[in-house]
């Protein structure tokens, strides 16, 4: 196994072996701790020194179920600080089954307007990288160039790719992968990482595991039972079962569950409820689908290994697809946070933004923002389908919008930004659900939902119940989510495994074996919780010196003063709360 | 049965004013009213609501959430979660006149 670096400078490459500090360490867990190693802290993220990392994890790559994910790493533009953003794909599988346990992009492109694009190969003994001149794709729609590639290297490769919103070096831009049918669809959304890969002029890496030797499995044995509980705990599971919760509907299954609970930010974070919200569900999504289709349509699998299969897909009246997928977050971003009910115009928006390279979460949340300057008005779902066209044609406009929701707020003199270090909230709220809040002010990420879940027990009654409206042992809980969820984005393991495993204990013990097994480690439970606090520990070593302090951690001023409607609340934890996170990490 | 309840309260002083009763029984039920939601995989069991729409539920007085979801023939191994005006409640809280409820069935994402 090796780090394969690619030097932009010169387009060239080079193998190292994989350093001994480095063996336990894969996905976020390395993405992270290559940051701090070689990224100096106070570069500019789209400068020369910045780094662009990829890395999948302990399992990516063997037939663990739901396995497919890569973590991508480096400084992210938007919040100054680390930043690890994963997604599932082929990619993943392909970069592992070609014994890379790292991809390192760096250095900085001579000609500032030539893109290059790797393909990266086994050639019998190693990996080996070919270049190719990728100007041409630039400029263009990711849905129009990536097919173009399948075409030039073949149908089997994965591809991934940054779109017009990286090349112009916006802050909102992510980093596209393929999902199983072709589609670019499947974002390493958040914090700008597209932006990164664009200032290396690297338009496309594409991956071709054909005749790659896979990934060994040293542990066969323990493998296969670790596998064989996490695989029943999933199929077990009512969230992640076969025609479950996910398969049906969705992640926009939570619209209306964060609705009723009064938790669902609606109109740029001005209440917690809206009046159209089911109009944008999951439920009615199934509905649409089935009185155009004439049939019930199940939900389908991002990338291989995945056994839970949440992605849908939206068709239009012509029973053509509109796109796919909208998740939660954008169903929300784009919808009850814009008051917008319309979800057709919610699925142009997400296709629109899907094809110009943009960040959903952020793009919705930097136009709530823009309706409340009075941009436009709040419901006026064909003037946000207009003004993503202005961001993604570049427009002034369009370029004000596409610094991130925390810069767009300043540009206009709003004081409602819902942003922590300058990346947006995702569609949960922190004065409806309190220990979410605590997630967003904390993580090492920006406002991040992902990164520590509470959502499970505040919301789900999943991993037990907890009152969303306490402040009540919430820091504790959010430093517990972040810790062992640092831990499952380094394992390999899609998060939707965490619902399962977190009420079924032989899921989670069959995720530790598996791991066990691939690296010959005795993990247990603690164990693989202070895995997961070491990784924190050095993403938050890197902020520190990147000059963010403990008053980044907070939430917004206007969260602390306005009650939010239905539950009048506002967000109550005090600042020695939310240090101790980390204080008592 | 509700419909042949037999409004009483001129026969019944004591009680006057905020009861109905069946004469014979000697009991006395106070109705409630509270408005019920289905989501998800519960949507089946009151098909004739639209998405988002609430199905206005008579009860007695002092009902709890769970013989609220018995009357209404859900299946309690269905439902994950209950929310009262926008507040997760266990199964055995007694419900108020006009409370909104939502039933769930598992549901997760990100």
């Amino acid at each position: 196994m090796w780090i394969l670096r690619i030097n932009v400078s010169d387009l060239s490459y080079k193998l190292e072996d994989v350093p001994e500090k480095y063996r336990l360490l894969y996905g976020r867990g390395l993405t992270s701790q290559i940051v701090f190693d070689e990224v100096p802290p106070l570069c500019h993220a789209l400068g020369p020194n910045n780094k662009l990392i990829f890395s999948t994890g302990v399992v990516t790559g063997t037939i663990a179920p739901s396995s497919a994910r890569v973590s991508v790493g480096g400084k992210s533009p938007l919040t100054g600080g680390i930043k690890e953003a994963n997604a599932g794909t082929s990619w993943g599988p392909d970069l592992a089954k070609l014994r890379i346990r790292a991809l390192i992009v760096e250095g900085e492109p001579k000609d500032k307007k030539s893109y290059a694009g790797a393909v990266i190969k086994w050639d019998g003994e190693k990996p080996a990288v070919e270049f190719f001149d990728a100007t041409e794709y630039t400029g263009k729609d990711v849905y129009e160039v990536c097919p173009q590639i399948f075409d030039r290297f073949g149908k089997k490769v994965s591809i991934a790719t940054t779109g017009v919103a990286g090349e112009m070096g916006y802050a909102n831009s992510g980093v596209a992968f393929n999902d199983r049918y072709g589609r670019p669809s499947r974002y390493a959304g958040r914090g700008g990482l597209g932006a990164v890969m664009a200032s290396k002029r690297m338009k496309f890496i594409v991956l071709d595991a054909k005749g790659a030797p896979g990934v060994e499995i040293p542990n066969k044995d323990l493998f296969e039972e670790g596998r064989k509980k996490l695989v029943d705990a999933i199929r077990s599971h009512p969230i992640s079962q076969p025609k479950g919760g996910l398969n049906t509907y969705g992640t926009m299954v939570l619209v209306n569950i964060l609705n009723e609970a009064g938790g669902l930010p609606t109109r740029n974070f001005s209440a917690g409820r809206f009046e159209g919200a089911a109009k944008t569900s999951g439920e009615a999504l199934f509905e649409t689908n089935k009185e155009r289709m004439g049939k019930e349509v199940y939900n389908h699998g991002c990338s291989p290994t995945c056994i839970i299969h949440c992605s849908n897909t939206l068709y239009k009246p012509d029973q053509t697809e509109a796109t796919s997928c909208i998740e939660y977050e954008s169903a929300w971003s784009l919808g009850a946070n814009l008051g917008v009910d319309n979800l057709d115009d919610i699925g142009t928006m997400n296709q629109l933004c899907n094809e110009y390279g943009l960040d959903t979460i952020e793009t919705g949340v930097t136009l709530g923002v823009a309706m409340e300057a009075g941009v436009i008005e709040f419901g006026d779902s064909k003037g946000a389908i207009q003004l993503i066209h202005e961001m993604g044609k570049g427009t002034p406009l369009g370029r004000t919008l596409s610094g991130g929701t925390g810069a767009t707020g300043k540009i206009y003199g709003v004081t409602r930004v819902p942003a922590v270090k300058g990346q947006g909230m995702p569609a949960y709220e922190p004065r409806a659900v309190k220990g979410i809040g605590i997630t967003y002010a904390t993580t090492t990420m920006g406002a991040d939902h992902t990164a520590g879940y509470t959502i499970c027990p505040e919301i789900l009654g999943v991993s037990g119940k907890v009152d969303p409206l306490s402040p009540e042992g919430k820091a504790a809980l959010s430093r517990a989510f972040q810790a062992t969820t640092a831990f499952i984005d380094s394992s390999g393991h899609c998060l939707f495994i965490a619902f399962p495993i977190l009420d079924i204990a032989t899921g989670f013990e069959g995720m530790i074996q598996e791991c066990n097994a691939m690296l010959g480690t005795d993990w247990d439970a603690d164990a693989i919780v202070a895995y997961g606090a070491e990784v924190l520990k050095v993403e938050r070593a890197f902020n520190e010196a990147a000059g963010l302090t403990k008053e980044d951690d907070r939430v917004p001023e206007f969260m602390k003063i306005e009650p939010l409607p239905p539950h009048n609340q506002v967000f109550d934890i005090p600042d020695e709360a939310l240090d101790s996170v980390y204080g008592e990490l | 049965m509700i419909a042949d309840t037999i409004h009483l309260t001129f026969l019944l002083p004591e009680n006057a004013g905020n009861v109905s009763g069946t004469m014979f029984s000697g009991v006395a039920e106070v109705m409630m009213v509270v408005k019920v939601k289905v989501f998800a995989d519960l949507r089946q069991y009151i098909p004739e609501l639209g998405l988002g729409e609430s199905l206005a539920v008579q009860v007695e007085s002092g009902v709890t959430i769970r013989q609220l979801f018995e009357q209404l023939e859900i299946p309690e191994s269905e439902i994950k979660l209950a929310f009262v005006n926008g507040i997760s409640r266990e199964f055995e809280d007694i419900l108020s006149d006009g409370d909104e409820v939502s039933f769930f069935s598992p549901v997760g994402g990100g």
